[in-house]
């Protein structure tokens, strides 16, 4: 009943808007020792609602994964719900400790664009995951390459081989030969192949 | 004592009692024209020496002074010595500072514009009902990376969040 209590106090600090960010971020550290479900309820409120500050979501995330952890129950809706600072700590923490929660993820789908480049000569095929473009593939000198892009959240891509695999070869056998094939002339040959 | 010098130490006694009264949440005298701010000076403090009051109106000398500066002013020489450390250990492991915080001061790594914390250092003392009693002190929280591992620089000790958090500053 007293560790309820304190809980609730604690809830309290962190949705009071008079708070100093310091004890914001105190009550968010103190909030992970608890195993009560009030605890990890008050930590998911506090993200939607008051706070805004960088510090003390990312401290509120790496104490809901630290809950998720202990008591061996992750939430992959609400981790997906998580705004971007809680769900990165939230994420650093849970890859270190149980990744297989993240493998278990819902699969992201991959998908091949292709494209103009900006000064409109060159086609490139875009890589897709989900609505977040991870690579693409053009024809350099003769030859075919692939940039790759950083995740726009700092983490690594987590993704399946094979999908990857999949998605370049598809990507390479839509992409002309030639480096700077007219769009309409590729989908003109493309017609005419089919 | 030549006559600028004088001046200039009368100076820093009447700005060192003024940083006390802030401190202490003592109300300054209305000479000083203290207001609250916000925006962009939100958790900050202001107010105007006496010498510079003539020149209010010209735009110049108002003093700003942050949460974290005055926690800091009322602390003891040992405190003060224990965050030049701190600091001086963040800037060892190539961490930089968050340029923008009316909090803790933070010190971290910059990646691909995204920070990531490493030393929290918290001067200010809360009695919230609630906090663990860790919080009343001055304190600091230091990890070594986010994946969970945590250190007390002082002792070099590593361990878990719980190890790492609320660590005394003394």
């Amino acid at each position: 009943m007293q560790t309820l209590e304190q809980v609730r106090k604690l809830a309290a600090i962190l949705m009071d808007p008079t708070t100093t960010l310091t004890e914001k971020d105190d009550a968010a550290i103190n909030l992970g020792e608890f195993d009560e479900s009030e605890a990890l309820t008050a930590l998911i409120a506090a993200t939607q609602s008051e706070v805004k500050e960088e510090m003390v979501l990312a401290s509120i995330g790496e104490s809901i994964a630290q809950i998720w952890i202990r008591l061996d129950n992750f939430d992959s809706t609400l981790f997906n719900q998580l705004p971007r600072e809680a769900q990165r700590e939230a994420h650093s923490l849970i890859q270190a400790n149980r990744s297989e929660w993240l493998l278990n993820e819902k699969q992201p789908k991959m998908t091949v664009r292709l494209t103009h480049t900006r000064n409109q000569k060159n086609l490139v095929a875009q890589l897709w995951c989900e609505n977040e473009q991870w690579g693409e593939i053009s024809h350099k000198q003769g030859e075919l390459e692939l940039d790759i892009y950083p995740k726009s959240n700092g983490h690594p891509w987590n993704l399946k081989y094979e999908d990857v695999v999949n998605v370049i070869t598809e990507a390479k056998d839509k992409l002309p030969e030639r480096a700077n094939f007219p769009l309409r002339a590729y989908y003109e040959h493309r017609v005419a192949a089919a | 004592m030549p006559k600028q010098e004088k001046k200039s130490s009368k100076e820093i006694t009447k700005l060192t009692e003024i940083i006390e009264k802030l401190a202490n949440n003592k109300t300054l005298e209305p000479e000083y024209c203290d207001h609250a701010l916000s925006e962009n000076y939100k958790g900050y403090f202001s107010f105007v020496p006496t010498q510079a009051r003539g020149n209010q109106k010209k735009g110049g000398s108002i003093v700003l002074l942050s949460r974290f500066d005055l926690a800091v002013q009322a602390l003891s020489k040992n405190w003060k010595q224990n965050i030049r450390i701190l600091r001086n250990w963040a800037q060892s492991k190539g961490w930089v500072k968050k340029t923008k915080n009316d909090g803790p001061e933070v010190w971290g790594l910059q990646q691909n514009g995204i920070f990531f914390w490493r030393i929290k250092i918290k001067p200010e003392v809360s009695t919230r009902q609630g906090l663990e009693s860790s919080s009343q002190k001055p304190r600091f929280d230091a990890r070594l990376n986010d994946k969970g591992t945590y250190i007390n620089p002082f002792s070099g000790q590593t361990g878990n969040r719980s190890m790492g958090t609320h660590l005394d500053l003394e």
